[in-house]
């Protein structure tokens, strides 16, 4: 093997295997944090066992371990190279094996290539880059074998149950079958057509003891069609470098060039059609929130200055944490009340869901957000979240169930980066002291009982801050609820019953929304003195004021002074629809 | 090297079989889990496969009879042998099993103090189909109707969601626990009750003018013409209070009876007025009463407390398939201050299994949801202290012989139900009951469905998931009148 390779070109490859993890690493990391967020390896027997009741075990088992290693930072941009680079070295003696041509190392970087650029899709699991690694490695096995009889032998245990190792990316087999027979000419259409029709016909036989779709059948373990691209690249690449055989002996280095600059116009093209920075941003603000580090948050969302509903709900997370929501909520887009609260609908995907428990866990409404939790589960895509878990578990230590928590603490003892954080919250668990941050989360649960809608977030803040007036995050979510959507009477019904006697500085938002109150009810000055408003508050309040009127309301003139102000918003803010 | 090999291998097995020594005894039982300390099996029952909750290096387990015993071994958890094991219990029906268990902690052998399976003659249904959903909210992505077969580990899925667009899929039930006579709901656009007759399966829409929802909680009658179904409007919403979790309520709710023969509805202007909300409606056996759960309309959410349902029954005659007038009180709400659901009655017409909560008419988040048997002939109540748990013990589905029953418990962890069978003996006496085996008894702990609805069957059911794929895609709803 090592002969195939010093003939090649192997730098413009490998230097894709380095950059591929620098792009991994570098700018899309946090995908790859989501995708171990929505798995859950455990090693248990009925685990393992679990992947037997569908196709491609095998590389779904691998994949989905191999997965677990995206917990760690910089594990998953090396997982995904290190695969990048077994495609690359298979690719490259397949396409040898087939078409015998000199530029094969870069041909193989082309399905590398499809890999790279979907794995910029959350839902483009690793188990199929496995499942493709194992085809490829059955192909190179069937073609090793010198012997006739045993290359039937070997043919035949592939055929069957290929299919059930790898999955769908198993269908190029018959393919490069073929191929290679033919390049061998050695080819029997009876041969090829029983290999097709095998492949092709245990995916439609099984479909049904696996409980899968017409469509799902032919793409498992993958959840897209767009996956298919990884095979497919594979056959396109073993076809040209076929077909462009006979003109690479006599252009090499002209081919070599072309090749080398096809990698790159889709490595960009594709880079740019699939993959999602500004959802990669917005992971970062969500990962950043997971890790509780809401200064972190703050920071990236200044930098990032996205308008964004999910941007916009992981930044008012983190200024509610340190306490200053209704101080900055302006400086920050605000799409009505949407940014505060993520709903729970059909409508939502399932990626709002999956982060939607996490403002009700901040401020305390334990059923909610055990409610979104759970949903964010079950609505994930393999149904099993380390993340889920850990937060279910959370939710049933605050709420002092301690059965529900041991269920999902013991799941999360069963794997391999969460084991440590399991083991702690179980000593929390069954020990008769309660940790700060437990009893903390506790003065926060309600005393009594209501029966609330699971979308009426309204009613939900109203019931936290009527149980618990010190809940000060719910108090600042309930206010900047009414600010936001305008609703300035009860907002100041609120603040008037609630807020007036927290202790601190009134905030700015709050400010300029009760000057806006007490100017329209036309209230005496010794009546807005009892607000403590600040003065300068009042300036900028007469300032917008005189401005607004001079320029009959022109939203440019005034945007630049007073852009992050309540009146700005008050005045100018507006739904837009899609 | 040969001999060497062969030696080392024969020490280890001799090592391996070795009879532990230096044992020191406890007073205590084994934290065993599943609960299976002194509990009642039938003679068909599936190995209590289990394990120790202490994490064990080493378990040895002696499952001793009055003619034979078993020794198993393992780690923290047990497999036992299918065959001997019904051999076994073969043998030994109508006796007791003593388990002895030993198990070896920090390199220390202990022996528990031993337990018993008492098992009897009366077999119970060998199957029994449940549905597998994530736990409450109404909300689902992947559910799976599937049937176990309770006297080994074998299972099949009849159902599954992903092959019926993601629809939702609930209640399988059987008439007189007969495999060829079940029916379920299919909800979504192609859905339709799915009615199994005889293995010939038909799709009926039940939803006739002025009904005010699709059939819901329903029923055979022993004839297997007739069904009744209580129809709901179902509103869920959330409590506030720690983990009392989901309330689910109907802000209207009637019955009907549907003939399956003729396609056609039948009910009473006192079962569809707005003044009462009805549901749960079960035959008796005998097939000439229906009983059902009713409460008079209160302000909803607001008096959510004081919804108690009552236990009514009225006439049926199923010659003329007519409904009688009467209405009489099986069960007073006020009286019993409590609130009545999952009506069940036993199949030799003696007993009416019910569910009793504070209030409501959805009680798996209710923790003081608990199970009461009442005697039909002598109006005793049994309000079985030993077979209800600490949380939710609701949707019970009787045996054929009336001897068992499985009900959905959510005693482990308050959260995921389990089926759990509970004996009745001749004396009417219920015993504790025992979760469903599993042949890794680890596999509840890292299950993340819930057990919904079980329900027996004396066989299995003549589909599977590609039928209901089938009927689901390429078969139009056949309509009622």
């Amino acid at each position: 093997m090592v002969g195939y390779f010093a003939k090649y070109n192997w730098i413009v490859p490998v230097g894709l295997m380095g950059l591929s993890f620098i792009f991994f690493q570098l700018c899309y990391p946090y995908h790859l944090f989501l995708k171990e967020q929505i798995q859950l390896f455990l090693y248990t027997p009925d685990y393992f066992l679990s992947y037997f009741k569908k196709p491609a075990w095998m590389a779904s088992y691998v994949g989905d371990f191999l997965t677990q290693f995206f917990y760690l930072r910089g594990g998953g941009a090396m997982v995904l190279a290190s695969l990048f680079g077994v495609e690359w070295l298979l690719g490259t003696v397949v396409i040898k094996r087939i078409a015998g041509v000199a530029n094969a190392g870069l041909w193989a970087s082309f399905p590398v290539l499809a890999d790279w650029i979907l794995h910029c899709d959350t839902l483009h699991g690793v188990s199929v880059s496995v499942g493709f690694i194992l085809v490829m490695s059955l192909f190179l096995i069937y073609s090793l074998t010198a012997k006739k009889w045993l290359s039937y032998l070997v043919l035949v245990i592939f055929t069957v149950s290929g299919y059930w190792l790898a999955g769908g990316a198993f269908l190029i087999f018959p393919f490069l079958v073929v191929a290679y027979d033919f390049s061998q000419q050695k080819s029997s259409w009876l041969k090829g057509l029983l290999v097709f029709a095998t492949v092709f016909s245990i995916p439609v036989m099984w479909r049904h003891h696996y409980l899968l779709t017409q469509i799902h059948s032919f793409i498992f373990p993958a959840f897209n069609k767009q996956s298919l691209f990884l095979p497919v690249a594979l056959l396109g690449s073993v076809t040209c470098a076929f077909l462009l055989k006979k003109l690479e002996l006599t252009h090499t280095k002209m081919i070599g060039i072309g090749v080398s600059f096809s990698l790159f116009v889709v490595l960009a093209t594709g880079l740019k059609a699939n993959a999602n920075f500004n959802f990669e941003k917005i992971l970062s603000l969500d990962y950043e929130t997971y890790l509780g580090i809401p200064e972190r948050v703050v920071g990236l969302a200044k930098k990032y200055q996205l308008k964004n509903k999910q941007a916009s709900y992981f930044t008012n997370m983190a200024l509610a944490r340190q306490g200053v929501l209704p101080e900055y909520l302006l400086h920050f887009y605000q799409p009505f009340s949407l940014g505060l609260i993520l709903p729970v609908t059909p409508n939502e995907n399932w990626q709002s869901i999956f982060v939607s428990n996490e403002v009700f866990f901040l401020m305390g409404d334990m059923n909610l957000a055990q409610h979104s939790a759970m949903l964010g589960n079950t609505f994930s895509p393999y149904q099993r979240s380390s993340r889920m878990m850990r937060r279910l578990a959370e939710i049933n230590l605050v709420n002092e169930d301690s059965a529900a928590a041991n269920k999902y603490l013991r799941i999360l003892s069963k794997t391999q980066f969460h084991k440590k954080w399991a083991q702690s919250r179980l000593a929390i668990n069954h020990s008769p002291n309660t940790v700060r941050w437990l009893a903390e989360k506790r003065t926060q649960l309600p005393r009594t009982d209501r029966l609330i809608k699971s979308n009426d977030y309204l009613a939900a803040l109203s019931f936290l801050v009527e149980q618990n007036p010190g809940n000060l995050i719910a108090l600042d979510y309930l206010l900047c609820y009414h600010l936001l959507n305008k609703d300035l009477k009860s907002f100041r019904n609120v603040y008037d019953q609630y807020a007036h006697s927290v202790n601190r500085p009134v905030p700015a938002v709050y400010g300029e929304a009760l000057l806006i109150g007490l100017f329209t009810s036309r209230a005496s000055s010794a009546e807005a003195l009892v607000y403590a408003i600040r003065p300068e508050k009042l300036k900028d309040f007469t300032d917008y004021t005189e401005l607004y009127e001079k320029t009959a309301g022109d939203s440019n003139a005034l945007k630049e002074r007073f852009g992050r102000s309540y009146w700005f918003y008050y005045h100018f803010a507006t739904i837009q629809k899609k | 090297m040969r001999n060497l090999i062969f030696h080392i291998l024969l020490f280890l097995i001799l090592w391996s079989c070795s009879t532990p020594e230096n044992v020191k005894y406890s007073h205590e039982l084994p934290p065993v889990y599943p609960d299976y300390i002194d509990v009642v099996i039938p003679v068909n029952i599936a190995p209590l496969n289990f394990l120790l909750r202490n994490d064990p290096e080493k378990m040895v387990v002696v499952i001793k009879g009055t003619n034979d015993s078993i020794v198993v071994a393992g780690n923290q958890k047990i497999a036992i042998p299918l065959k001997k094991w019904k051999a076994l219990l073969i043998r030994e029906q109508g006796q007791s099993l003593k388990i002895t268990v030993k198990a070896r902690l920090n390199g220390e052998w202990i022996q528990y103090q031993p337990f018993t399976w008492e098992v009897v003659s009366d077999s119970i249904d060998p199957y029994l189909s449940y549905r597998l959903i994530e736990p409450g909210y109404e909300v689902w992505n992947k559910i799976q109707m599937v049937e176990r077969n309770v006297e080994s580990f074998g299972e099949r899925v009849l159902a599954d969601n992903n092959l019926t667009d993601g629809s939702c899929m609930n209640c399988h039930i059987h008439g007189n626990q007969d495999a060829a006579l079940s029916m379920f709901h299919l909800r979504g656009k192609n859905g339709g009750t799915i009615l199994n007759k005889d293995g010939k399966l038909r799709k009926i829409n039940t939803r006739t003018n002025g009904m005010i929802s699709n059939a819901v909680y329903g029923n055979f009658h022993p004839s297997g013409r007739y069904a009744v179904f209580s129809t709901n409007i179902i509103i869920p919403e959330f409590h506030a209070y720690r983990s009392e979790r989901l309330e689910v309520y109907d802000t209207a709710s009637d019955l009907v009876v549907l003939d399956f023969d003729q396609d056609k509805s039948i009910t009473q202007p006192f079962l569809s007025d707005t003044a009462t909300f009805e549901s749960f409606p079960v035959f008796s056996a005998d097939g000439k009463w229906i009983y059902y759960c009713a409460a008079p309309t209160v302000s909803l959410p607001d008096s959510i407390k004081s919804l108690k349902y009552n236990v009514l029954k009225v006439g049926f005659d199923a010659e003329k398939g007519t409904i009688g007038s009467q209405v009489d009180t099986v069960w007073n709400a006020r009286q019993m201050n409590g609130s009545v659901c999952h009506l069940k009655t036993s199949p030799d017409g003696t007993f009416l299994l019910y569910t009793v909560a504070d209030y409501g008419t959805f009680p798996i988040w209710h923790r003081e949801a608990e199970l009461q048997l009442m005697n039909l002939k002598t109006g005793e109540i049994d309000l079985l202290k030993g077979v209800n748990g600490p949380n939710s013990d609701s949707y019970h589905s009787w045996s054929s012989n009336s001897c068992w029953f499985v009900f959905a418990s959510k005693r482990d962890d308050g959260i995921y139900g389990k089926p759990y069978f509970c004996y009745i003996d001749a004396g009417g006496k219920a015993h504790k009951p025992f979760v469903l085996p599993q042949s890794d008894p680890a596999s509840y702990d890292f299950m993340l469905k819930s057990f919904n609805i079980p329900e027996l069957s004396k066989g299995p059911a003549p589909f599977d998931a590609e039928d209901i794929e089938r009927i689901f895609w390429k078969q139009e709803a056949e309509q009622v009148k």
